[in-house]
């Protein structure tokens, strides 16, 4: 009965916003951000079946009972000066949570000699989510904007999500990532890439050691629909208060602009932790780009 | 419990041992004390709290520091009573030079003794064996005998007077005998004073000795035979005086006692003066030998109920008695015959000021024609030098007291000065007593000025000095030196007790400072202000400007001089100071150059410009921007302006002197603001009250070029915060400044390139270009002039105003040096979205290559898309003049997106390598992003060219084939492979090339 009412939610996240959107518009390819916290960054970006506020970009259901705050830092091969902050408190009424995120591109016409001439992109979000039994559900509504040489535009989006578990470590969950768009001053519209994510993820633990398999799909809701594919695995070893993890993952970005090619990666990295303190690595390599790396600091409460 | 004798002894061993053991203070080793020597002290310490350590200190080395340092005190601790013996009299002088003194220290149970100026020692020590005191209080010295002055000192906590010999040749004490009444029965109890009476003979024998026996209330009479050279004593008792009570004969607890006697033939009249301490009174007695009573004498005047104190007594060469009145901090000096008021002396509420007292306990007069005072305080011994005037029966303090202090400490002394322009203040702190000096000097060391002697305790003081010297005339400018002495007035072994600050200052009298507006560019009279840091205001000034001849001497520093727009103005303005007491004229003074610039117009200023200030927009302090603060933000060093409102008035502008000047308005239509004067003052900022030609469309005027340089473009982008705006024209109203001489200055237009220009046989040539404007525009440009400067809204229509230039003319209209013009492109609408006017400003040394200059960027601006609302913004520089045929350029910053021969211009070096997109930022609605690349002369290379999103994805295969060497330039339009257009955002253009890799962002902006 639960899994039939899950599978009710997730689709209709998944039918409700497709008929929102109009055809023949422009679709912003800055939104939503990929994921900058370098846990689910070193798992190739996988995590909607996740628990924990560093999976709550990919799935707002994660945020349920987390508590708090974490600081993310993406050294991005574009130039970008990225990064993500997140605070989440549970209490008897459920999980709120607060993410920032913000990308600055700087100057773009500094080697230009032309000052002030900026970019950058920014999300707040304010999110909800709570367990159910043995589900969690979430939603978060963010603010999004832009700024590229003094063009602004912003909007609304909204992720909702749900996780399951369905025992035996086995952990199923479904999004929908920014439903919404983008007007800038001449009411220019931008339609946000909203899309699916479903996965499932599966932890296997012997004794102090985890060993946690993930997987995501990511589907366009419209345009050339070329899913983003995501797959990690984590194993972590915790003794008394302190931890250790690694990570390593695979990722392929569905390009949406016709040129046919996805873009792959690698990732990998590790984390550890001290009672409630807890820092994470990751690095993205093999891309078009640079290669990337991500820091996380966190602390629980 | 019976001991056998050997265990007996054995145990008292051990007890002597122990009671042998040094103890933790000095007193434990007053056995080992010899009489000859003045002071031997033990000083013991626990070291570790295991064993003790112990320092034995002798008489010969004691200092000041030694002592501090080794018994952790002080040689004074809290003086009780002094006697002297004046050693040498100046008779020319009349004043005692040098006098053995010695005072008794009872908290120390010692001694201390000395000649002013020359030694100090200390004596005894705690106990009571031979040359130990136990609270020493009264001490009277006897006439010395040689270099041996026997002293009496009341040692009250042994209920005996010690007699002891102090010789200041040896500076040495020894020990001569103790009265104590044990022969006679007639035992002292606490004696607090004692008085030597030498019977007015010439040697110290026979003599006599009165004795305050405080605890028994009555005076004791000794008689005394004195041998200091051998150190022996004799004495016996005679009598004793009083017994307890009020009445007439009568004494309760008397503190003081003072005899003296007088031979008369035949005779010796001996009188007694005693402080009847426990009565507060003081009482006369003239035995006669009989020793009988005298009635008591007590003068109202000194007899304040309840409060005086009278302990030490003192007679005076003329027979007055002096007392100590330790209850109201004063001495009192009565008539000795009847005990009459005299006068009083001691400031009772500051018993720490010159000539005052804290709580004297007693007095001694020097035997001199002048009187010299010792009086003891609680912790200081005063020798206070008090001429005294029987005419007028008062000291008179002020006339040459001179304050010495015994056995006062000299401690740290911080001193420092604030000095500014005229005058000095001096601040010290003082820790420890004595006298304090503050002593200016010059640069050459002498003093200039010197400050009274300051006696005080601890604490700030301050001296403030005027910059006059002692003559009273003002010092001359330069650094000058304090110098701060505190000091004791008495010589120790280690020198004179003192400490000396010193530090420089500024001193400047004379300075004279003449100030100008900053700059000038209106119509008008400005004042000169003069001022003068000199504190007299009774000098005369006089002036000068513009290199004129002085005006006469007066009193007034300020002046003013009146100047017109149009021309430079440069004024030298000269202020002179005299001084009318001396007539020194050349004193001070000081010359300033007034340099006013250049008004750009007669009555074109801005009416609420701040002549004192404006703002630099250049970042270049030598920028004066003669504009209306209001109406202009800008950020020195960033050289952009931004967010300004402003339709139909100007945005802001600037005025660089020289050539480099770069004056911008906007412009648009119909010009808003009250008055006739152009361009008027713009409403604040934000004033929705600003309006368009076609009415009531606030329109937003940006401007996003930098203006550092001398080769610019400045991108003005107007766009209308509502839709319908048409027809209208936008520009810029343009003031250029040539340089120095601008008569001679000549305008024209070249139609071919758009260029207008200004050009100066002298300072060079001013060109401005529009280099991209809206399709289907058309650009105007209208000179107008001074006598035509009122402003009128409308060009077109009011042609009596403007003077349209001709192609390739040079005309100008009004004055010559008067060229202001307005470049505006239209008819165009606003309600497509932004105009962006893009206006090139060059300059070169003449008119001939600024026209070669202009056909270089006209050639590469590229065509504007037709229909299109907007363009591009690009901004070059060309450091060198455009070369010859075959040159090469060297090109910085190219843009080219509107440079298409950017490439070829470059001139590629033969044999580098390929050429990385350079500068490629913005793509608009239908602009070009173009990506110039060159590949080098030898081989053909593969070049692939791709545009990435954020994520990495690739959007667009810009180039993936074989190049032959030479210059390219290719184009994306902002489509993505599916020929989709992109979102805004920040896209990354990736190049590579055989052994080259580059990136580059791209912005696309909707």
């Amino acid at each position: 009965m639960r899994a039939r009412a899950a599978a009710a939610v997730i689709a209709s996240l998944v039918a409700s916003p497709c008929a929102s959107f109009a055809q023949g518009e422009v679709v912003s390819s800055t939104f939503p951000f990929p994921a900058w916290h370098a846990a689910p960054a070193a798992e190739g970006g996988a995590g909607s079946a996740r628990p924990g506020m560093e999976y709550a970009v990919l799935n707002p259901a994660a945020l349920a009972g987390a508590r708090g705050g974490q600081f993310s830092r993406h050294d991005s091969p574009a130039g970008s000066d990225d990064n993500l902050i997140t605070l989440a408190h549970t209490g008897r009424w459920g999980t709120l949570g607060v993410t920032f995120q913000r990308r600055d591109w700087g100057e773009v016409a500094r080697d230009l000699g032309l000052d002030d001439l900026s970019a950058g992109e920014q999300d707040i979000s304010v999110g909800y989510a709570r367990v159910l039994g043995q589900f969690r559900a979430g939603v978060s509504v963010a603010r999004l904007d832009t700024d590229y040489l003094g063009v602004r535009a912003g909007g609304w989006g909204v992720d909702v999500g749900m996780q399951a578990d369905a025992g035996r470590g086995l952990r199923v969950g479904a999004a929908m990532i920014h439903a919404g768009r983008l007007e800038n001053d001449e009411g220019d519209p931008v339609r946000l890439p909203a899309r699916v994510r479903s996965g499932g993820s599966w932890t296997l633990t012997r004794s102090a050691l985890a060993v946690t398999t993930s997987g995501d799909v990511a589907v366009p809701l419209e345009g050339k629909r070329d899913p983003d594919l995501h797959a990690g695995v984590q194993a972590g070893y915790g003794r008394g208060s302190l931890g250790a993890v690694l990570r390593t993952g695979w990722r392929s970005l569905g390009n949406p602009y016709g040129a046919g090619e996805a873009e792959k990666n690698w990732t990998f990295g590790g984390g550890v932790s001290f009672g409630k303190l807890r820092a994470d690595l990751a690095r993205a390599v093999g891309g078009s780009l640079d290669d990337e790396t991500f820091l996380s600091l966190s602390v629980g409460w | 419990m019976k001991l056998i004798p050997q265990m007996r002894v054995a145990f008292l061993a051990i007890l002597a041992l122990i009671a042998l053991q040094p103890g933790t203070s000095a007193p434990a080793a007053a056995q080992t004390f010899l009489a000859t020597r003045a002071i031997d002290v033990t000083k013991c310490e626990r070291v570790l709290g295991l064993f003790n350590r112990c320092v034995n200190i002798e008489s010969d080395r004691i200092t000041r520091d030694f002592t501090r340092a080794k018994l952790g005190q002080n040689l004074f601790a809290n003086t009780w009573s002094t006697s002297s013996d004046c050693k040498w009299v100046d008779a020319s002088e009349q004043v005692c030079k040098r006098a053995v003194s010695a005072g008794s220290d009872p908290l120390a149970h010692r001694l201390v003794w000395g000649t002013v100026d020359r030694f100090l020692r200390a004596y005894g020590g705690f106990g009571s064996g031979a040359g130990q005191f136990s609270m020493p209080k009264g001490v009277s010295m006897a006439r010395a005998e040689g270099e041996w002055h026997v002293v009496f000192v009341a040692d009250a906590g042994n209920n005996r007077v010690a007699v002891i010999a102090l010789g200041d040749q040896c500076r040495c004490g020894k020990w001569m005998g103790e009265i104590d009444g044990s022969e006679s029965g007639v035992r002292l109890s606490g004696p607090s004073d004692v008085s030597w009476d030498h019977r007015a003979t010439w040697s110290i024998q026979d003599d006599r000795v009165f004795i305050a026996d405080t605890e028994n209330n009555r005076i004791v009479v000794y008689g005394v035979n004195l041998d200091p050279v051998t150190g022996t004593m004799s004495k016996h008792y005679i009598a004793s005086l009083g017994t307890e009570g009020s009445g007439p004969m009568q004494l309760r607890r008397p503190e003081g006692v003072e005899v003296r006697s007088s031979r008369v033939p035949h005779f010796l009249i001996t009188t007694l003066y005693v402080s009847d301490t426990g009565n507060q009174r003081v009482l006369s007695w003239s035995p006669d030998n009989q020793y009988s009573s005298l009635p008591t004498t007590q003068s109202a005047e000194f007899a304040a109920p309840g409060s005086s104190e009278f302990l030490g007594l003192s007679l005076d060469a003329f027979g007055d008695l002096t007392i100590a009145d330790r209850g109201q901090n004063r001495l009192l000096k009565l008539k000795g015959s009847d005990l009459s008021f005299l006068t009083t002396y001691g400031n009772q509420t500051n018993a720490w000021a010159v000539g005052s007292f804290n709580a004297p306990t007693d007095v001694e007069t020097v035997r001199a024609y002048h009187q010299l005072y010792d009086v003891v305080g609680t912790d200081r011994i005063s020798i206070e030098h008090l001429p005294y005037s029987q005419t007028t029966e008062a000291w008179s303090a002020s006339t040459g007291g001179q304050t010495h202090r015994l056995g006062v400490e000299v401690g740290a002394l911080q001193a420092h000065t604030q000095a500014g322009g005229c005058w000095a203040s001096f601040w010290f702190h003082i820790t420890g007593q004595g006298s304090t000096r503050v002593v200016v000097k010059n640069s050459l060391g002498a003093a200039v000025r010197g400050f009274t002697t300051v006696v005080t305790p601890s604490g700030w003081k301050n001296e403030y000095w005027d910059g006059r010297n002692d003559a009273g005339a003002f010092v001359p400018g330069g650094t000058y030196t304090y110098e701060v002495r505190h000091e004791s007035g008495y010589t120790y072994d280690d020198g004179l007790l003192q400490t000396v600050q010193s530090g420089t200052f500024p001193m400047d009298c004379y300075t004279v400072n003449a100030s100008t507006p900053a700059f000038v560019t209106q119509k008008g009279t400005f004042y000169l202000t003069g001022s003068a840091t000199h504190p007299s205001d009774s000098w005369t000034w006089r002036q000068s400007y513009n290199g004129g001849s002085y005006n006469d001497w007066e009193f007034a520093q300020n002046s003013s001089f009146t100047t017109y727009g149009g021309e430079r103005f440069t004024a030298d303005w000269e202020l002179s100071a005299r001084r009318p007491s001396d007539g020194a004229t050349s004193s001070g003074y000081a010359t300033t150059l007034i340099d006013v610039p250049e008004c750009p117009g007669y009555d074109i200023c801005p009416p609420t410009y701040d002549r004192n200030g404006g703002t630099p927009m250049l970042g270049d302090s030598s920028v004066r921007a003669p504009m209306n603060g209001d109406s202009l933000r800008h950020v020195p060093g960033q050289g952009r302006m931004r967010d300004h409102y402003g339709s139909g008035a100007w945005v802001g502008g600037r005025t660089e002197r020289g050539p480099r000047v770069v004056q911008l308005f906007s412009l648009f239509g119909t010009h808003q603001g009250s008055g006739t004067a152009w361009p008027n003052a713009l409403a604040s900022e934000g004033d929705a009250t600003q309006i368009s030609a076609d009415g009531d469309r606030p329109v937003k005027v940006a401007f996003t070029s930098g203006a550092a340089e001398a080769y610019e473009v400045h991108k003005v982008k107007f766009s209308a915060a509502q839709a319908g705006f048409r027809d209208g024209y936008v520009g810029l109203a343009l003031d250029p400044d040539l340089g120095l001489r601008a008569s001679d200055d000549s305008l024209g237009m070249d139609t071919e390139t758009g260029l207008v220009w200004v050009a100066d046989p002298d300072s060079g040539a001013i060109g401005y270009m529009v280099t991209g404007r809206p399709s289907g525009s058309q650009m105007v440009v209208r000179q107008f002039s001074r006598n035509k400067d009122t402003w009128h809204p409308d060009p077109a229509a009011d042609s009596a105003a403007y003077a349209e230039l001709t192609a390739n003319a040079s005309m100008l209209t009004g004055r010559r040096d008067d060229v202001r013009f307005v470049i505006a492109v239209g008819p165009v609408a606003l309600a497509a979205g932004d105009i962006e006017l893009g206006v090139a400003v060059i300059r070169a040394a003449n008119l001939t290559d600024l026209r070669r200059q202009a056909a270089e960027i006209a050639r590469r601006t590229p065509a504007v898309a037709a229909g299109s609302g907007r363009t591009g913004i690009t901004r070059f520089r060309i450091t060198q003049a455009p070369p010859q045929a075959g040159a090469q350029y060297n090109v910085e910053r190219v843009s080219p997106d509107l440079i298409p021969g950017l490439a070829d211009a470059a001139g590629l070096a033969p044999g580098s390598r390929v050429i990385a997109p350079d500068l490629r930022e913005q793509v608009r609605a239908n602009g070009i992003m173009a990506l110039a690349f060159a590949v080098p002369d030898g081989t053909a290379a593969r070049v692939e060219i791709r545009i990435h999103d954020a994520a990495g994805r690739i959007v667009r295969h810009l180039s993936d084939e074989s190049f032959e060497p030479g210059a390219y330039r290719l184009q994306w339009d902002g489509n993505d492979e599916a020929g989709a257009k992109v979102a805004p955002g920040v896209y990354i253009a990736v190049m590579q090339a055989p052994g080259y890799r580059g990136t580059t962002r791209l912005v696309v902006v909707r």
